[in-house]
């Protein structure tokens, strides 16, 4: 009964799972927009977690999105996915130039039957819930982070192609579109840097953004 | 029963009566029923005639809203009331005459009633009255009654006079619908047979339209028939006209042509006849050639010389059939050859490929190579590693990290251990200081020791003299004694009792004395005693055994409370030696810990940047996965293909190349360049060429802009200034002032390098403004003097305005 009570102010695990792979999806759309993936003219604006964002306009690309996010959505709910990753690389020579490494951690809800009655409700106060305005204000630093990112990241000459991995689990179902990848990682001099995360309560998102060093950077 | 039927027929009629006639018989129906019937308001003109036949059927043809008449019709006056409700006013007939019936009868009941009552209480006069009263009031209403009979009477008369009226009326209306019906009958007839004659008209007309359609039809074949006829009469008149033409022509031309033939007949009798001589002649010939040949065979003079062609003949056929054989082989061979050729082709190419492979492979194998040596390096660093590790220390040095760590702490208790053995020096320096100190003091003492010997000896030396002192004085004290008693005894003797004072106390105190040295004497041995005893004891020195003494004197003082802090100290100096170990331990395992963490964090960096950078997972627990149509795959998948397609195309391009080459080598002709350089070089000729397009464009959008600009200029100078500049390739500049009279004077300036204005003025295209005066003088005041050009302009300017505006009127041209 509890349970029932509070599901109203703690996020449903399908909310939570909504929320990150739509989070996924802005910032992945975003990610190829700040690096120029794509031209801006195949980008629309959109008004999200209160930011000003560009998703694809392009169908084929946005077609290759919804798939993918309609099974990262279900690997989250079965958790399953330990982390999604947004290979950039060049097209003449495949090499991978930046990987934006998103991991998700499985989090135990808080047990709110307890809290309230029991004297440990004090303790379990230090860690505070999340309301819905929190997460959002958190994603939004990640996105205002990603859009920030351009500055420090090397500048991008040369076309470019990317693609999505995720990191599932050994006994994961796999459907037939999905194939075996290999890890695509970044050869020679690199350097990563850590982004923001944040939590629904029920999974914690932790990004990071890896980058090649130019040769003449050596 | 007459009424349905006629409404029948009413509806019968209307579709073949027009609805005029209708309406008019309606009309007419209307108004005799209006003559007739009071003013009643006709409802339905159909259901009028009923009206007035029967009172009962009323509720069925009319409104419900004329339901108190029916009930009217059953209180009892059947007839009135039907003739009242025909009155002209709807509202208050009807209930009204339902009234009135009840008012007629029941003022007379009840005032009887009334009576009656009275007579019964009054006496019988009043009854007698009474009676009569009401004898008069019946005969009144007997009376009444009469007239009211008589006015049923009258209107029962009126009713039926007036059903007579109306039956007569429905008599006439019933003759004269059957008039009407019989019109109707006899019109239908008509039409019926006006219908019957159109139909049969219509049929006429059809057969006849038939008749004459196929008529018309029969005729346009005729015609068409007649036409074709004529068609072809036409062309075969045209035929036989041609056909006398030509039959004239060729009639001429075969009278020419007889003519002709005739002329070569005569030409080829002459022909023939000189043939045939000749023929002859010829005969001859070949039958004398004839018997040449008999002659020439029967010669057989060639029989060799056939012989030798035969030979030769045979020698050639046969060489030619070995060539034939050899070109059969050789054909075979070259089917081969070009086999082998297409194989060698794709052997090439895989051999390319193997080559890149190899390629890759010698690559690989040097990589190999250094990772060998590389593993050398580090299997002999191992072993130096190992070199002391004997096969039961696997468990504790199983790994270099286990190896380094043991090495760690080992290091860590090395350092712990010189710190100590450090400590310990200290001490033992301190020690060694306290041993030097404390053997001076040895020295000392056994000087010191040396010392007391002397003395003791001295003091022994007294000692035996003070013994043999006291043995003499012992034996004096015993002579004394000896003296005493005999003296005591003489005494006794002497004075029996009685003896002197003086000598008794003399005597006293000399025994007190004696008593004090035998005291003296006895503690001196006695400390002699205890001295040897001493240095036989000890045999050192004698400070020593002063310190001894006092030290066990001391200790005997100490003993009791001593005992008990002295073992609770050593106890408490345990505990701390104790503890200090375990601290040393404690800061040993902490610095061990220290050293792990930092490993340990070392190790956690390389780990984030391998997740990060190189996206290592673990292979156990985790898979990479990837969507099968990501654009990366697809834009490989593209590339792939193309590069195999335009691989292909080169294979093939380059067989032809071959073949050509091939063809070309036959020919002994130069090598062909190859198409993909000419390609190439088009290319860059397509490129140069539009690079030197877009170069021209952007020069032309310059120089547009330019003149753009100049010509803005030159039009902001004339506007502003009045003068218009035109610039000549030779450097001059032309001037023609706005206020010029004419456009082709102007001013004409050249570029003066060294002089004093800027430009030179060279005279003007017309000298006629150097005629002017004013012009003169300004050249003279501004120019000659001042060297000022603009000066000059400004002032030729105003001259100018002055000279345009005054010249106009006066009609001088000047400019």
């Amino acid at each position: 009964m509890a349970t029932k009570r509070k599901t109203g102010q703690v996020l449903s695990l399908k909310g939570s799972v909504k929320m990150v792979s739509e989070f996924f999806e802005y910032s992945v759309n975003s990610i190829l927009y700040q690096r120029g993936i794509y031209p801006p003219e195949d980008f629309k604006m959109v008004k999200k977690y209160g930011l000003t964002l560009f998703t694809s306009a392009d169908e084929s690309l946005e077609a290759y999105i919804q798939s993918v996010m309609k099974q990262v959505q279900a690997w989250i709910l079965a958790g399953k996915l330990d982390s999604l990753a947004l290979i950039l690389m060049t097209r003449e020579t495949r090499e991978v130039v930046e990987r934006w490494q998103f991991d998700i951690e499985v989090e135990e809800p808080p047990e709110v039957g307890k809290e309230n009655t029991g004297p440990d409700g004090a303790v379990k106060a230090a860690k505070p819930e999340k309301t819905a305005e929190q997460i959002q204000k958190d994603i939004q630093d990640i996105m205002r982070q990603i859009t920030s990112s351009v500055t420090f990241l090397p500048a991008l000459q040369d076309k470019y192609v990317f693609t999505i991995l995720t990191y599932a689990a050994k006994d994961t179902e796999v459907p037939k579109e999905w194939i075996d990848s290999d890890p695509h990682m970044i050869i020679g001099n690199a350097e990563q840097v850590k982004l923001r995360s944040f939590s629904t309560n029920r999974h914690k998102v932790k990004g990071l953004v890896a980058y090649r060093l130019g040769a003449d950077m050596l | 029963m007459a009424d349905p039927r006629r409404s029948l027929q009413y509806e019968a009629i209307t579709p073949l009566v027009s609805s005029r006639t209708l309406n008019s018989a309606a009309a007419a129906a209307a108004g005799s029923q209006t003559v007739g019937s009071s003013r009643l308001p006709l409802r339905d003109p159909h259901a009028a005639p009923s009206v007035t036949m029967t009172a009962g059927r009323l509720p069925m043809l009319r409104r419900p809203s004329s339901g108190d008449l029916s009930r009217a019709a059953s209180s009892g006056i059947p007839t009135a009331p039907a003739t009242v409700s025909r009155l002209p006013t709807r509202r208050p007939s009807v209930s009204g005459g339902s009234e009135l019936g009840s008012t007629i009868t029941a003022p007379g009941t009840a005032s009887r009633i009334g009576t009656l009552k009275r007579t019964s209480s009054a006496a019988g006069l009043q009854q007698e009255s009474e009676l009569t009263t009401t004898k008069r009031q019946l005969s009144r209403a007997l009376h009444e009654i009469e007239e009211l009979k008589h006015t049923h009477e009258r209107q029962s008369i009126e009713s039926t006079s007036a059903t007579n009226a109306l039956q007569a009326q429905l008599k006439e209306y019933v003759a004269r619908m059957e008039r009407l019906e019989r019109h109707r009958a006899l019109l239908m007839g008509k039409e019926r047979e006006g219908e019957e004659k159109e139909k049969a008209r219509r049929a006429e007309e059809e057969s006849r339209s038939a008749e004459l359609q196929g008529q018309v039809r029969g005729l346009r074949t005729e015609l068409s028939e007649l036409r074709d006829k004529h068609a072809e009469l036409g062309a075969s008149y045209r035929d036989l006209e041609h056909s006398a033409k030509q039959a004239t022509s060729s009639e001429e031309s075969t009278r020419r042509r007889v003519e002709g033939l005739e002329r070569e007949l005569e030409l080829a009798r002459r022909e023939a006849a000189e043939a045939s001589s000749e023929v002859q002649q010829e005969r001859e010939r070949r039958r004398k050639a004839e018997a040449e040949l008999e002659q020439e065979k029967t010669r057989g003079a060639d029989a060799a010389n056939s012989e030798v062609v035969r030979e030769e003949l045979h020698r050639q056929v046969s060489h030619l059939r070995t060539l034939e054989k050899e070109n059969r082989k050789l054909v075979r061979k070259l089917d081969t050859y070009e086999r082998q050729h297409a194989n060698i082709e794709v052997l090439k190419e895989t051999n390319k490929a193997l080559e890149k492979k190899v390629r890759t492979m010698d690559e690989l194998r040097s990589q190999m190579t250094t990772q060998e040596v590389e593993l050398d390096a580090l299997r002999r660093e191992k072993k130096d590693w190992s070199a002391f590790l004997g096969p039961s220390d696997v468990s504790e040095f199983s790994s270099p990290r286990k190896v380094t760590k043991t090495l760690a702490a080992t290091r860590i208790e090395n350092a712990t251990f010189r710190e100590k053995l450090d400590s310990h020096h200290l001490e033992l320096h301190k020690r060694d200081r306290i041993i030097g100190e404390l053997e001076a003091q040895v020295a000392n003492l056994q000087a010191e020791l040396e010392d007391s010997d002397k003395a003791l000896s001295a003091a022994e030396g007294r000692a035996r003299q003070d013994e043999n002192r006291g043995k003499l004085l012992k034996q004096e004290v015993e002579m004394l004694k000896r003296h005493l008693e005999s003296y005591t005894t003489e005494e006794a003797v002497n004075q029996a009792g009685n003896f002197d004072e003086q000598k008794t106390a003399r005597l006293a105190e000399l025994e007190t004395l004696l008593e004090a040295h035998k005291h003296e004497v006895s503690e001196l041995s006695k400390q002699v005693g205890h001295w040897r005893g001493l240095v036989e004891r000890y045999g050192g020195s004698t400070t020593e055994i002063v310190d001894l003494e006092e030290r066990e004197s001391r200790k005997k003082g100490e003993d009791e409370t001593g005992v008990i802090v002295s073992r609770s100290l050593e106890e408490q100096l345990r505990l701390n030696e104790e503890m200090r170990e375990e601290l040393d331990e404690l800061r040993n395992a902490n610095e061990l810990m220290e050293q792990d963490i930092d490993a340990l964090e070392q190790q956690v960096a390389s780990l984030e940047e391998d997740h990060g950078i190189r996206g290592s997972y673990n292979p156990e627990t985790t898979k990479v996965l990837e969507f099968r149509d990501s654009p990366d795959r697809v834009e490989h998948a593209i590339r792939t293909s193309t590069l195999e397609r335009l691989r292909e195309e080169n294979r093939a391009l380059m067989g032809r190349i071959a073949e050509l080459e091939g063809r070309a080598g036959e020919a002994g002709a130069v090598e062909l360049v190859p198409r993909a350089s000419l390609v190439t070089l088009q290319a860059d000729l397509q490129a140069a060429k539009a690079a030197v397009q877009q170069k021209e464009t952007m020069l032309k959008r310059i120089s547009q802009a330019v003149a753009e600009k100049t010509e803005a200029m030159r039009m902001a100078v004339a506007k502003l200034l009045g003068y218009q500049l035109s610039f000549l390739d030779s450097g001059r500049i032309r001037v023609t002032s706005m206020y010029a009279p004419s456009k082709d004077r102007s001013l004409a300036f050249d570029p003066w390098p060294g002089g004093p204005t800027p430009y030179k003025l060279v005279s003007a295209a017309d000298e006629k403004v150097m005629r002017s005066g004013d012009v003169r003088q300004s050249i003279n005041f501004w120019l000659e003097n001042r060297s000022s050009l603009p000066g000059f302009m400004a002032s030729l300017t105003m001259t100018l305005y002055e000279e345009t505006t005054r010249g106009a009127a006066g009609g001088v041209v000047i400019g």
